[in-house]
């Protein structure tokens, strides 16, 4: 994780938010419960202690924004109205693929807009951000 | 001398007492498109089936703004127009539109929503088309992708054929027996699809010398799959360390910077309060008021990093207009005829309201629809004219065959 960190640092200004509070994260994780959506894993939430939202290269990640909605997982989880995501929260996405955390196999998943199709699987959340936000050479 | 004139008026006073005074929104006269930045985010996700109970504080918060918006629509979206005029009808319109999405926000009517932003849409010269589906491959699609990002990942294993899966497994000779100029690059049955694509055209004696490095057979060449061709060619840039070919989306960029620099400038800086109302919106808040600009620093920032690495700059993002699972010409869907720079939120997203999702049961048919954006169309910063970029590809189109009608004409 802390590889990952000192890579989002080094993005340009404006590609990643401020840290989320305690209190919002916790609000959150009720939030999601209580509208039936798996809750934020504990590597996310890890993340969202040190940035919220991530905006690199066409990439988007989402983190907690109860003000604007902008970027907000619970808001886009619920915007996306995807059917079989009963085990799904998608965590970000880029022009073809969403990034989302699978609670039933707890692993990370990229998966093709499209036809939702598994495209790859990640046990952890760095490699799987790192995918996403495509900043191996960063 | 002695003239009486009275100090306060007792109704005004009693007024006075009775409400407390509201700071306005600030009037920065970009009219309607600053009411859609503050507006649509909310609306957008207004929009989706909530039983978010718990953000009470916030909930008020966002009525408090979205009253706020709606005391103010008459100076944001009509200003100070005769009312004679036929501008002031057209302003009157946005303005009783607005005002039935943030009613319909309120009141919670998910379905009236998004009617309310189709019609916005559609009152803004939005075109909605027939979508045309084209049955496009798999192997295509990831050649699309592959082409648009730059070849950032290897395929999965899984991808692989069975063929070329076990060549790799086998341990690298120092000496092949076959050249580069052994292989006929037309027999890999995916070259038909990556030719299209300038980036990998570009990479066909690369793919020959990978090829010969594998020792992969000439005859065998055509039991290769667009993803097996792609493993072959990013491995071999990993093992000669050189610089993958440059994507699409990195070029697009770079085209649209270099003939757009000044316009985009100028989009940033008249468009400023919507910018940092974007930023704030992600809770990144830049002050306004300390001894260095720091929207201008934000601003050069993300032109020159558009420059040097054709990254596209937080807040904005690319959008197909063909997309990609609608086109039939797979040398246009990348181009930068095809590529649009627009602002996410609300733009992109809106106009991505008609996309096919898994159940497609929306008040629109999703599967059906889709927005239709001028072809020469390069970037989209709100729906006024003067927010939008063009670019006159038919110009470029003469720049290219110009110096070869010359040769020709040189030569007759």
């Amino acid at each position: 994780m802390q590889a990952l960190l000192s890579k989002i640092k080094n993005l340009p200004f404006g590609s990643a938010g401020t840290a989320a509070s305690s209190l919002h994260i916790i609000s959150m994780q009720q939030d999601l419960k209580f509208n039936n959506l798996p809750t934020m894993p504990n590597e996310f939430v890890e993340l969202l202690h040190h940035v919220n939202t991530i905006n690199y290269d066409g990439a988007f990640i989402f983190g907690i924004n109860p003000n604007s909605y902008f970027l907000d997982i619970l808001s886009e989880n619920l915007r996306l109205e995807l059917s079989d995501s009963e085990n799904l929260l998608i965590l970000g996405h880029d022009d073809f693929e969403y990034l989302a955390y699978n609670q039933k196999d707890n692993c990370y998943q990229i998966i093709d807009k499209d036809d939702m199709k598994v495209l790859e699987t990640y046990s952890r959340l760095p490699e799987a951000l790192i995918y996403m936000l495509k900043i191996e050479n960063e | 001398m002695d003239k009486v004139w009275p100090r306060e008026y007792p109704e005004k006073k009693e007024s006075k007492m009775k409400k407390k005074p509201k700071a306005p929104l600030p009037d920065t006269r970009l009219g309607k498109e600053f009411v859609y930045m503050v507006l649509m985010p909310i609306a957008l996700q207004a929009s989706a089936q909530s039983h978010r109970n718990r953000y009470r504080e916030n909930f008020s918060a966002i009525y408090e703004r979205l009253r706020d918006l709606k005391n103010s629509l008459d100076k944001l979206i009509i200003g100070r127009v005769n009312k004679n005029t036929g501008v002031y009808r057209i302003r009157l319109y946005y303005k009783i539109l607005a005002e039935k999405l943030i009613l319909n926000i309120v009141s919670g009517n998910r379905s009236e929503i998004k009617s309310n932003i189709e019609q916005i849409m559609r009152s803004e010269g939005i075109n909605f088309i027939e979508r045309a589906p084209s049955p496009i491959s798999t192997e295509e699609k990831f050649i699309i992708k592959a082409d648009f990002n730059g070849l950032p990942h290897f395929p999965k294993a899984q991808d692989l054929s069975p063929f070329y899966q076990e060549v790799s497994k086998q341990e690298k000779t120092s000496s092949s027996q076959f050249s580069p100029d052994d292989y006929n690059i037309n027999d890999i049955p995916s070259w038909k699809a990556l030719k299209q694509f300038p980036s990998f055209r570009k990479t066909e004696y690369k793919i020959r010398a990978a090829l010969a490095e594998k020792n992969i057979s000439p005859d065998q060449i055509n039991r290769l799959n667009a993803f097996d061709t792609i493993h072959l060619l990013r491995s071999y840039y990993n093992e000669k360390e050189l610089y993958a070919p440059e994507s699409s989306k990195s070029r697009f960029i770079k085209f649209f910077i270099k003939h757009h620099e000044k316009d985009f400038r100028n989009y940033l800086k008249n468009n400023k309060p919507i910018i940092i109302e974007a930023l704030k919106n992600r809770n990144i808040m830049i002050n306004e008021h300390s001894h260095k600009d720091e929207y201008q620093l934000f601003v050069d920032n993300c032109i020159k990093l558009m420059k040097e690495k054709g990254t596209v700059p937080p807040l904005f993002n690319i959008h197909h207009k063909i997309p990609v699972k609608d086109t039939d010409r797979l040398d246009l869907v990348n181009s930068p005829q095809n590529l649009c720079l627009i602002l996410e939120v609300p733009y992109h997203t809106m106009l991505h309201l008609f996309d096919s999702n898994n159940n497609g049961s929306t008040i629109f048919d999703r599967r059906l629809k889709r927005v239709e954006l001028p072809q020469d169309i390069i970037f989209f910063g709100g729906f006024d004219g003067a927010s939008c970029i063009y670019h006159n590809y038919a110009q470029d189109k003469t720049k290219n065959i110009s110096p070869i009608l010359k040769t020709k004409q040189g030569r007759d």
